[in-house]
């Protein structure tokens, strides 16, 4: 992770298959934008594998016109997509939904991605490839402590 | 349609420094987003089928070690040729020392911790970050179960010191000498970017790097970094 804000990092995740109960109810609705197919597919596995319940964007755009119809608990949005960048869209969702937490993704973020990522509030900036012992503990708490879906509260 | 291409050795012309840097950047960026694709689907598959059969279990740690090495290869290269400006900050050297070897203790390596309280550098945090990291692959990749590490840090009037000191098989006096040169030919099967580009990170950041090493005996790594303002040294 190359920041975070108020996050447990290194905890251990669940480990071993990563499914809960069957009793257990599915988790909330969380977004995940990245112009990259293969991203999209397995971040969508993975997430599915732990009950969220993700749906996806292929760039900015998509998800800012997203968040303003749907009920999110998170948004996992890359850094660099074409048409609207990952910045910008963090600046006009932090507008919309003040409340809804933003895990931003990069390959290689700079300097000045960086400080934009955290001016505009987003809850962490995480290195690409992901470490999923801390992205999901991250998620967990972001969601957590935002309440669930944040659109209502907004 | 066929289309010609022009090969004549009269038009090749140098590349120019920006233009080679930003499609090191580019390349790399992708090449990156291309193995977190390929490390998400190790981490599903290890979810699903990992623990049904040791073999399949062995060859996702195979895929997942070699994603992890080209990820550090890709790493070191962009940071090579295509390094960062240091963003100065104070950083508690300890801490994040500590931090990055975390997974010590599985390592089989016995390490000897003679840490010096509150220690703070200024310095670069993403960038001493990566050093240590590659201090740490580093001494993993050199050291067998058993051999000893000690990892001191103390003040000095130069500044804070930071010392790797290993009972490893150590170095001869020529694969000492190019350690830290680019794509050298040290008799091992790395590249020497990393040590390189961790070098030129602690240069970068004020510091100094000095490696001493003996065959049989082991190797030490030490690094003078800048105090922090207030940092009695």
């Amino acid at each position: 992770m190359l920041y975070g804000r108020g996050s447990r990092g290194g905890e251990q995740d669940r480990g071993g298959s990563g499914r809960m109960s069957d009793a257990m109810e599915r988790k909330e609705l969380l977004l995940v934008v990245d112009d990259e197919a293969g991203m999209r597919d397995t971040l969508i596995d993975i997430l599915e594998e732990y009950e969220w319940r993700p749906q996806l964007a292929c760039n900015g755009l998509e998800a800012v016109n997203m968040v303003e119809t749907g009920d999110y608990a998170l948004v996992l949005m890359d850094l660099r997509m074409p048409v609207m960048s990952g910045i910008e869209a963090l600046a006009r969702i932090a507008q919309m939904r003040p409340r809804l937490p933003v895990i931003m993704m990069s390959a290689y973020a700079d300097q000045e991605a960086m400080e934009a990522a955290e001016r505009y509030g987003a809850r962490a900036l995480m290195r690409k490839p992901l470490d999923w012992s801390k992205l999901l503990p991250l998620i967990e708490q972001a969601v957590s402590e935002a309440g669930g879906a944040a659109s209502a509260a907004d | 349609m066929s289309v010609e291409h022009n090969c004549d050795a009269d038009s090749k012309e140098p590349i120019d420094p920006t233009e080679r840097a930003e499609t090191v950047r580019k390349v790399g960026h992708d090449l990156r987003n291309k193995l977190s694709v390929m490390r998400n689907s190790v981490y599903y598959l290890n979810m699903k089928v990992g623990g049904q059969d040791p073999k399949v279990a062995k060859h996702l740690g195979i895929l997942g070690a070699e994603i992890e090495t080209s990820t550090r290869t890709v790493c070191y290269l962009m940071d090579y040729l295509h390094p960062k400006a240091p963003v100065p900050a104070c950083v508690d050297i300890n801490d994040l020392i500590r931090g990055v070897m975390a997974d010590c203790g599985n390592s089989g390596i016995v390490v000897v911790w003679q840490l010096a309280a509150d220690l703070q550098v200024l310095a670069d945090a993403t960038q001493m970050h990566s050093v240590i990291e590659t201090l740490w692959t580093y001494e993993r990749a050199t050291l067998r179960s058993g051999d000893r590490l000690r990892i001191l840090s103390r003040r000095e009037r130069a500044g804070l010191l930071v010392e790797w000191i290993d009972s490893g098989p150590g170095l001869s006096a020529r694969a000492a000498a190019v350690l830290c040169e680019p794509l050298s030919d040290s008799g091992t099967s790395s590249l020497g970017l990393g040590m390189c580009v961790a070098r030129q990170a602690v240069l970068r950041n004020g510091g100094g790097w000095q490696v001493e090493s003996r065959e049989g005996i082991g190797t030490r790594i030490s690094l003078r970094l800048p105090p922090a303002a207030g940092e009695a040294s």
